[in-house]
């Protein structure tokens, strides 16, 4: 690994003063500091250690900084590639206490729901346009649809996108999203659902937003999980919205667990749902032995295990997408031959990104445009 | 032949009314709205900014009205747009491959480059010539139908043609707003609209201006899935010589990427292809074209320079 030559200019006098690591702080401010492919990632304090931690599956999850020696300033600089997008904290060590923190000098941020992360981002990378909202965007609304789950046992409530201009004498697709009020914070699913449809990459569509109770359990290739969706979920929507009543207009939807959710309740149901987007699937299988992802992962594995012996047709296309830097690109990439051997028209695309919720939400233009093309060729307003 | 106005699109800053206001078109106006489809109806925001009254002609729910009435025709024109469609798969699958060549011709650096605008003028011939041979084909599928089928004799088609005729000849302009272009142009010429405008003048604006030209040509440099090729729709109405109208250039076209400005503008030559943003037009008084605001138009050179006459 080169070194910065901006921190190299710093320390070409010696041991640089007070003064001079302010002025190369506030220089260079807000850090990461990016030079072609490197990044150099820099802490002010005392400390006994500073760590990178991120998650990029291939690379040591945590790196140390380096301590200028007589400052309170440490450095760590890495090679990255071009249009990546990295989350991550920097750890530091008190003693046998260590404590995980964003980058205090670097404004930007990602949020999930186990609170945020710092970002870096490399040259090429460039948050979409269609992700912010828009002045001119007509703008959708959310409603809440309440149903009773028999086979859940519980009361659930639905969210409910009805796009600009929604019209009750006119059908639409159907998007069921896992994971919906994540989508809905985490990846500005509303604000992209308005975009699109108003770029007419997308039809006007009646999105419905849906959230676990116990979502390690019902995620998991859970059979009651499938049938609240087809038998519950699907019933009650399009009781209460105007759907086409086709498969190939509906599609399901879901990251990570939810994934699984979509291709397992697909496969338990299949010629339900024309369409699957399957983000970062948690896609694990053993082709022999055992698994190490731990418990949560039992029910998972058997379902890919016994998926992968009998895949069947769980939908006509299937819209699947990766992070390069997740652990589960492997199982993401295998299962794309899986598909397309039983005849499944399969769009495999993969992110310099990780498995979080803004990588997600990149990737909604490309998979949702493929899945539902909108009229853009055609209609000129 | 009327007087014809082309303008960009309205949504957001409408120049509709500065436009009638400018002609002196101050009688009662026939709106057409069927490119907005089963939304027709919501005319209310055009028919405030003009401060005119309107008259809607409805010619969405019409056509919807004539093909449940005439199952005959109705299955006909699913039959003739089958045809239709296989004819646009088999133009798709040639223009590609053409298109590819004449930009691969434009990015080739080779010692003799004096040699190259001979080859680059005979690929984009043959692009224009396939577009040709593809608005030909489709003419032909148009003349059966029409042979067959003689639509205005029809009777739900004739009754409705007589409806239009009696609003129309109340108005004094006709306003054509945009929306779905193939939509519209279904309808204009289900009904034959040109032979019932007589000499109105008529302001259209974006899909609206698209269907009054002579070819219509679809196009978006970006879209999320495809390359963004530009093709030949159909045969337009013919009412605005001379144009290929490019309503939303700005946000559809990379106008700034030269090539493929002068390959758009080398292609549809010696028609004119006009940007038409917001606040832009153009008008024709049976004459000549002049423009409305700045708008441009695209030249060989790849770049876009003030709009004049084709």
């Amino acid at each position: 690994m080169k070194a910065s030559p901006a921190i190299r200019e710093l320390l070409d006098g010696g041991i640089p003063s007070p003064s001079a690591v302010d002025k190369f702080v506030s220089e260079n401010r807000p850090f990461p500091l990016r030079e072609g492919d490197r990044a150099t990632f820099v802490f002010r304090g005392n400390a006994d250690g500073v760590r990178w931690q991120h998650w990029i599956f291939g690379l040591a999850s945590s790196q140390s900084f380096k301590r200028v020696q007589g400052t309170d300033l440490w450095h760590l600089t890495v090679d990255l590639r071009p249009a990546s997008r990295i989350e991550y904290k920097l750890a530091i060590d008190y003693g046998e206490n260590t404590i995980l923190i964003r980058d205090p000098l670097n404004p930007l941020k990602a949020r999930d729901p186990y609170g945020a992360n710092s970002v870096c981002t490399t040259a090429g990378y460039e948050r979409p346009e269609w992700t912010f909202p828009q002045a001119d965007t007509r703008e959708g609304r959310l409603e809440r649809l309440e149903l009773y789950s028999e086979a859940l046992g519980e009361q659930r409530t639905l969210r409910i996108y009805l796009p600009a201009r929604f019209r009750e004498t006119r059908r639409y697709p159907l998007l069921v999203m896992h994971d919906g009020s994540d989508y809905l914070r985490y990846s500005v699913a509303k604000t992209v659902l308005d975009n699109l449809i108003h770029r007419l990459e997308i039809p006007p569509m009646i999105v419905a937003f849906s959230d676990p109770g116990d979502r390690l359990r019902e995620y998991a290739a859970d059979a009651r999980h499938a049938q609240h969706i087809v038998e519950e979920v699907l019933p009650a929507v399009c009781e209460a919205y105007p759907i086409e009543e086709r498969p190939a207009s509906r599609c399901l939807m879901g990251a990570s667990f939810g994934g699984v959710a979509s291709l397992s309740t697909a496969w338990r149901y299949p010629g339900t749902f024309g369409n699957l987007f399957l983000q970062s699937g948690s896609f694990a299988f053993t082709d022999i032995g055992t698994h190490h992802r731990g418990a949560a992962f039992d029910p998972v594995v058997e379902f890919m295990n016994e998926f992968r012996e009998a895949p069947g047709r769980p939908a006509e296309n299937i819209f699947m997408s990766c992070g390069v830097y997740e652990s589960l690109i492997y199982e993401n990439r295998s299962l794309v031959p899986l598909l397309q051997k039983c005849g499944i028209n399969v769009r495999f695309v993969e992110a310099r990104d990780g498995h979080n919720w803004e990588n997600w939400r990149d990737r909604f233009r490309e998979g949702l445009s493929w899945l539902f093309p909108g009229p853009l060729w055609k209609v000129y307003e | 032949m009327p007087s014809v106005t082309l303008l960009g699109p309205q949504r957001l800053r409408p120049i509709v009314k500065r436009v009638l206001d400018d002609q002196e078109l101050d009688g009662p106006l026939g709106v057409i709205t069927g490119g907005w489809e089963e939304r027709e109806d919501e005319v209310d925001d055009l028919r405030d900014h003009c401060q005119r009254e309107t008259l809607n002609l409805g010619l969405y729910g019409r056509m919807e009205q004539v093909l449940a009435e005439d199952q005959a025709l109705s299955q006909a024109l699913t039959d003739r747009n089958d045809r239709l469609r296989v004819a646009q798969t088999f133009y798709r699958r040639r223009l590609g491959p053409l298109l590819d060549s004449v930009r691969r011709l434009h990015e080739l650096k080779v010692s003799r480059m004096e040699l190259l605008p001979a080859e680059r003028a005979h690929a984009i011939k043959a692009v224009a010539e396939l577009d040709a041979h593809y608005l030909n084909q489709i003419r032909g599928i148009h003349a059966a139908f029409r042979e067959l089928w003689d639509p205005v004799e029809r009777p739900a088609v004739a009754a409705a043609r007589e409806e239009l005729r009696q609003i129309l000849a109340d108005c004094a302009a006709l306003l054509i707003a945009g929306g779905h272009v193939g939509v519209l142009l279904d309808q204009l010429t289900l009904f034959e609209l040109p032979t019932l405008v007589d000499e109105t003048p008529i302001v259209a604006w974006s899909a609206g201006a698209m269907v009054l030209t002579e070819r219509i040509v679809l196009f978006h440099d970006s879209p999320p899935q495809g390359r963004g090729d530009p093709e030949v729709y159909d045969d337009g109405l013919a009412l605005a010589p001379q144009v290929v109208a490019l309503p939303h250039a700005r946000s559809r076209l990379k106008l700034e990427d030269k090539v493929r400005v002068k390959i758009l503008c080398e292609r549809f030559q010696p028609a004119s292809s006009v940007a038409l943003d917001e606040g832009c037009g153009i008008h024709w008084d049976g004459q000549a074209w002049t423009a409305i605001g700045p708008t441009r138009r695209l030249t060989p050179q790849g770049k876009l320079a003030g709009m004049v006459a084709p």
